[in-house]
């Protein structure tokens, strides 16, 4: 390429000294191209460089008034062979080919590349936007638009080839702006004429693209990654989106940046790093089910690639479900849910793998002591699309073994696998397909005799199709199992198999449309066909007197129509204004009671029973609002605040502190309302130092109605009428989030401070005789909490991380008397969540060496060594009491009482 | 039939296992602080049924009471009603032991518990002491609950080594008598290795049920239930001679059915990774005279069904005795225990001399007197 320097006759005109590239007023009739250049020259401080046969032999005539002069020589140029490229303030003529004024992007990376092809290396024949000062021509220049250009694309990775989604696109002047889709797509309109945008996005350094833009076009934009991977490391988050956009409480996380914090078994977790965030609580040390902003943890939806996932965790939640080698990034909402998400009250988490390696194989493998993982990535139909196929698997059934026998533990065993698999073909500019496909499975005994399983299946298949330069859309289909089963034959006359699943097929359309610059339109249809099986019970054993009896099916049909604009008022003002309209649709056949309205729902006021056919049961509907809005009072700060009303269809129903594998989901329908929350939000964001320090302030105040509590000594498994044994409670949440993030630099991490409150006001008829007060604290209402996620750099091999966590203890209810009954002692309890558990702290540490750098290393290995829970401290899980030898003694039971080292190893290849 | 949650225990056990192999802590004593303790909660308990009803009145008392668990009432006054004013008192026993007869429950009537007592007021806060005053307690009037009779009572013994299980088999007679509670007594004999006159060799020993058994036919084929009752080690005393246990089956209402598992709920599963949040349930039992008092119990009115079975310790006990009864002559014994030089040698007071005739010889006093296992008090009606 760079030869093409070498033959330039250079002609050089007059230098002068200028500062900017003011517009220029110029007429020629006919005149020799030279006479523009010395124009230009002189009027701008572009130097023009050319070989005669363009001075000389070219005439021009040109009548322009106020006109970039760069877009001079473009429409002097226009219909000759000569293109020109801008390298700083030098403008290079040459014949029918642009200059590459930079070394194209993989130039270190590639260096095999290149040898294979001896015509061009891979950037030019990709036409794909790599260098940030190349001039590259957006449009038809014969079609010179007067009014503003759409200009679309995709933003790629140009190591891997995927895209990269949550990309901003910036010009500064006038100020416009747009991101990337989940797709890494863009639509951005532009004034025409020479433009520069800015590219900035998370774990990417900033960079530029010069544009020329005529008419509507695309440029397909391939970003560098940094040849020094470790100096990518923790930033968090898009350093001008946060004041920018119009959300708040929106946290979104790349994969690759996390893998340094620290974590119980050395394994990045997703859950456990959603729990890091501030306003995401969870009611106990291994509980993956996680409340954010005061919502139970039914009503979090967890999207992973489209499907719905119910049970996130392996082993009781020691891991989460989500292989950290596969996921590639998530976002989690807390306040501002777009419109096109519904269906929970609280959050939705939504986590999407990678795409899979377009340009070669690549590989991961990693093994530790507990479970050991392997991912396979390469691309498929000659880089058209891809595939990622992922599989983990534990072995810990030794550890159980190694349990000395008479604790009667020794047969227990535990075990887990989950494997992944996604590919991508791309059919053309406009049309991309995905198919993805998950399956999870877990296992645990304890004594031969009373097993345990459940798993996750997902599937889903996806079209995107570009239909114009306006208009994006992408239709899903997707099918999501979960089920769990208990075979217990301790006692062979009570022997039996218990198993309940949840089916759900579903189907989404989504319509993008990028109407202006200041409007985008969201619109689209959701819908779920529900399939449950509330539970199915039979002997497992001849002798078993077990009734073989299986609950009612519950089939239920969920739509959702939903439109949104965002809409940039001006540079200033963002709203961002959504309605959901949901309809829940229960069919039969079913069997059902009707109870009197007076009282709670019990077997003694059952007014009659009804049944109907295959036609339907009940339906509920509303509308959602989703309204957020954003002020920008500097270009640093800014404020935002939101309304958002939720509505949730299905239900979970545990009388368990934290989310436990065999927890009954129910679907609303004649006596189960569905529950509904407003959550209100103001927050003020400011960023210092160059951006490099975020901070923000949010409070939220939050309201839910219906959400379904149990009763206390509910029977929840097997329950024909489980309206008798749950109520729908009323519940408030409020709080302040204190966040301080810094993204750069040698130091990265964030610090947050929470205040929170979660109460919930029992029905009438449910408060206990104890229980004086309306409200009582939600199992995870933990007033105070400090967080402080942090990474040091020693060098870019090295790094330490540290992980700190405080909060307020949770509520406990506890007991507040002793009685006897035929001799043998029991505790009389508080009313609910009366007490605490004492406050709980940890620290978690961890030491990362990256193996060396060098590119042409066949495997590349990284290495952490940590220490969980480093001080040691015994944490209260939970405190309970029991008799023994007449003397009623509490304990206080620890997770993990000491601190736990770990070590992981991960090879890349 | 009982479905559980996951076995809470197991759970967090093996949590501790797998923290144990990474020398994890885990368990630590907690002292709980600035808890407002209750004391005297009121707890009755007890059936109303045909044959003697025995109705126990109780106190709670503070947790960090270490002296004891529970106070007597003794100065109650406790009588069953019924609906046509008709009134049987009960007498107090002691230990807070009420106990009457009302014979035959007439279906067609409803029958309830009141219960007098004078107590202070909770109520009062100005006044030290609270004056007394008599409170009335009492459930609301209902039918009396037909229990089913006992199909059977059998035990199983899968094979050597295994426990011995005993199970109870009855039937749920309609949609109204399906959960059952049941209570059991205990007896069985023991004799002594030896017999060597003046010694006992004949003793029985007896038991009551502590835990709260309940039964659920709502799950079962046709209502059927069998319920396993105990389980006893092969090698248990228990079974060496002969084994006797008597049942006692009644049929409860659903609210008692929940309140009672709630109760046993509280007392098991509670502190675990998945133990279900303790609640307090509402007791049948009210204060008429101040509604806001704390009750526990749930008595109810129900006939009584009785089940009876004998096990022969030849058929199931695997002797695991590790006394050595044998005689031993006194050389022997003066090996094993040689005393103080220089001082008279006297027997260890474990042994008895069982001959003197010149040539000494002792046994174990275990292995002649069956009182260190049992009581010479025979059972009522004991097969000879």
């Amino acid at each position: 390429m760079k030869k093409y320097l070498y033959i330039l006759f250079i002609f050089t005109c007059l230098i002068h000294a200028g500062y900017s590239q003011k517009p220029v007023t110029i007429a020629l009739e006919n005149r020799p191209m030279l006479e523009l250049f010395e124009f230009i020259e002189k009027y701008s401080d572009y130097r023009i460089y050319c070989t005669p046969e363009v001075s000389d032999s070219l005439t021009v005539t040109i009548n322009e008034t106020n006109i970039d002069p760069l877009l001079v020589i473009q429409k002097a140029l226009h219909n000759t062979d000569f293109q020109f490229s801008l390298f700083q303030n030098n403008v290079y003529i040459i014949k029918n080919r642009t200059l590459i004024t930079k070394l194209p992007g993989s130039f270190y990376m590639s260096s095999q590349d290149s040898a294979e092809d001896d015509t061009l290396p891979e950037f030019d024949r990709e036409t794909k936007a790599v260098s940030e000062t190349l001039i590259y021509a957006i449009g038809n220049s014969a079609l010179q638009s007067t009014t503003n250009v759409i200009m679309t694309g995709t933003v790629t990775n140009s190591k891997t080839g995927e895209p990269v989604p949550g990309v901003t696109l910036l010009l500064e002047n006038p100020l416009t702006g747009t991101t990337t889709d989940a797709y890494g797509f863009y639509s951005i309109r532009l004034p025409p004429g020479r433009q520069e945008i800015i590219i900035r996005g998370m774990g990417l350094k900033e960079s530029k693209r010069q544009l020329m833009l005529f008419s509507d076009g695309k440029l397909d934009i391939e970003l560098v990654e940094q040849v020094l991977t470790l100096s990518e490391v923790t930033v968090f988050s898009d350093k001008v989106d946060n004041i920018r956009s119009v959300s708040g409480g929106l946290e979104r996380l790349q994969m690759r940046n996390i893998k340094n914090i620290p974590t119980i078994m050395g394994e990045a977790d997703v859950i456990r790093i959603v729990m890091a965030l501030p306003g995401v609580k969870s009611a106990g040390e291994i509980s993956s089910g996680f409340n954010v902003r005061g919502g139970a943890t039914d009503q979090n939806l967890i999207l992973f690639n489209e499907g719905t996932i119910y049970a996130p965790t392996h082993m009781f939640g020691l891991f989460s479900i989500f292989n950290p080698d596969i996921v590639d990034n998530m976002e989690l909402y807390k306040s501002n849910i777009p419109a096109k998400y519904g269906g929970r009250i609280s959050s939705v988490l939504e986590i999407n793998t990678r795409e899979g390696n377009k340009k070669e194989f690549k590989g991961v493998a990693s093994i530790g002591l507990l479970t050991s993982r392997l991912t396979l990535e390469a691309p498929l139909f000659k880089g058209k699309g891809s595939f990622i196929v992922g599989g983990r698997t534990t072995y810990s059934d030794w550890m159980l073994r190694l349990v000395p026998e008479k604790s009667g533990y020794s047969n227990g065993s535990a075990a887990f696998y989950d494997l992944n698999g996604s590919m991508n073909y791309k059919i053309d500019d406009n049309n991309t397909i995905y198919l993805s496909g998950y399956y999870s499975f877990d296992r645990f005994n304890f004594s031969p005799s009373d097993r345990y399983s459940y798993q996750n299946l997902n599937v889903s298949a996806k079209w995107r199709h570009i239909i114009n330069q306006k208009i994006t859309s992408s239709f899903v289909v997707g099918h999501d199992h979960y089920s769990y089963a208990n075979k217990d034959t301790n006692d062979i006359f009570n022997a039996y198999t218990l198993d309940f699943a949840i089916n759900q097929t579903f189907g989404k359309a989504d319509f993008n449309y990028y109407f202006d610059n200041n409007h985008t339109i969201n619109i689209g249809i959701n819908t779920i066909l529900y399939n449950l099986n509330p539970g199915n019970i039979e002997p497992s054993h001849s002798a078993s007197l077990i009734q073989k009896r299986s609950l009612q099916t519950e089939k239920a049909l969920e739509s959702a129509f939903y439109i949104s604009d965002q809409w940039e008022i001006n540079p200033l003002w963002m709203v961002s204004a959504g309605i959901r309209y949901s309809m829940f649709n229960a069919f039969g056949p079913r069997t059902y009671n009707i109870y009197s309205t007076e009282f709670l729902p019990s077997t003694t006021t059952v007014l009659q029973t009804d049944s109907v056919g295959g036609g339907l049961l009940k339906t509920w509907h509303g509308p959602e609002f989703r309204f957020s809005l954003r002020y920008i009072i500097n270009e640093k700060t800014s404020i935002k605040g939101g309304v958002n009303s939720m509505r949730q269809y299905i239900h979970k129903i545990s009388n368990t502190l934290v989310m436990s594998p065999t927890d009954t989901w129910k679907l609303s329908d004649v006596n189960i309302r569905p529950q509904t929350g407003i959550q209100y939000t103001v927050g003020l964001f400011r960023n210092f130092a160059q951006n490099k320090i975020e901070t923000s302030v949010e409070t939220y105040y939050k309201t839910m109605n219906n959400y379904l509590d149990y009763r206390g000594g509910a029977e929840l498994i097997m329950n024909s009428h489980i309206e008798t044994e749950v109520a729908g409670v009323k519940g408030e949440a409020y709080g302040v989030e204190l966040m301080l993030k810094k993204n750069h630099g040698k130091l990265n991490g964030w610090v947050s401070y929470t205040y929170s409150r979660t109460l919930l006001k029992r029905h009438e008829e449910m408060k206990s005789m104890m229980n004086t007060s309306d409200w009582y604290p939600a199992d995870f209402d933990k007033p105070h909490e400090i967080k402080f996620v942090g990474n040091f750099k020693i060098t870019h091999r090295y790094s330490f991380s540290l992980n700190c966590d405080y909060s307020t203890g949770r509520p406990i209810t506890l007991p507040i008397s002793k009685y006897e009954i035929s001799g043998n002692q029991y505790l009389f309890y508080s009313e609910r969540n009366k007490f605490r558990i004492p406050d709980f702290f940890r620290m978690d540490a961890s030491f990362n060496i990256e193996s060396g750098h060098r590119l042409t290393k066949l495997t590349h290995g990284y290495f952490t060594i940590g220490v969980y829970n480093l001080t040691g401290r015994k944490n209260a899980y939970s405190i309970y009491y029991t008799v023994e030898d007449g003397q009623i003694r509490g304990y206080q039971l620890s997770i993990f009482g000491v601190p736990v080292p770990y070590v992981s190893y991960n090879i890349r290849f | 039939m009982k479905l559980k949650k996951l076995s809470i225990l197991r759970l967090y056990l093996s949590y501790c296992l797998l923290a144990t192999l990474i020398l994890y802590g885990c368990i630590t004593e907690y002292e709980a602080k600035d808890i407002d303790e209750f004391s005297d909660i009121l707890v009755v308990e007890g059936f109303i049924t045909d044959s003697l009803s025995t109705i126990k009145v109780t106190r709670s008392v503070s947790l960090s009471n270490e002296q004891r668990n529970s106070t007597n009432v003794n100065d109650a006054i406790v009588y069953v009603e019924r609906d046509d004013d008709l009134i049987w008192e009960a007498t107090n026993n002691l230990f807070g032991r009420y106990t009457l007869r009302i014979g035959d429950l007439d279906p067609d009537r409803k029958y309830r518990l009141r219960i007098l007592i004078e107590e202070p007021d909770s109520d009062c806060v100005s006044e030290t002491p609270c004056p007394l005053k008599i409170h009335e307690y009492c459930t609301d009037f209902s039918s009396p609950i037909i229990t089913p009779q006992i199909d059977s009572v059998f035990y199983m013994k899968r094979g050597l080594g295994q426990p011995v299980t005993i199970h109870i088999s009855t039937r749920a007679s309609d949609i109204e008598t399906q959960y059952f509670r049941w209570s059991f007594k205990e007896d069985w004999e023991i004799n002594a290795d030896y017999f060597i006159y003046g010694y006992p060799y004949y003793c029985w020993n007896t038991d009551t049920n502590t835990e709260i058994m309940l039964g659920s036919a709502d799950n079962t084929v046709l209502g059927q239930i069998t319920e396993k009752m105990i389980e006893i080690n092969p090698s248990n005393l228990k079974l060496s001679v002969l084994y006797r246990i008597n049942i006692e089956q009644n049929a409860i209402s659903k609210d008692a059915y929940n309140y009672f598992s709630n109760i046993k709920k509280n007392a098991k599963e509670i502190g675990s990774i998945f133990a279900p949040v303790p609640s307090e349930l509402q007791s049948n039992i009210k204060c008429i005279t101040n509604p806001s008092k704390i009750v526990i119990g749930f008595v109810e009115v129900g006939t009584t069904s009785y089940g009876e079975l004998y096990i022969s310790g030849e058929e199931v006990y695997e002797s695991a005795v590790t006394l050595d009864c044998r005689i031993i002559s006194e050389e022997e014994l003066r090996g094993m225990y040689p005393g103080d030089p220089g001082r008279p040698w006297f027997p260890p007071a474990t042994y008895i001399l069982v001959t003197s005739s010149g040539y000494n010889a002792y046994i174990l006093h275990r292995c002649v007197d069956c009182t260190f296992e049992g009581t010479r008090r025979r059972p009522e009606n004991w097969p000879e």
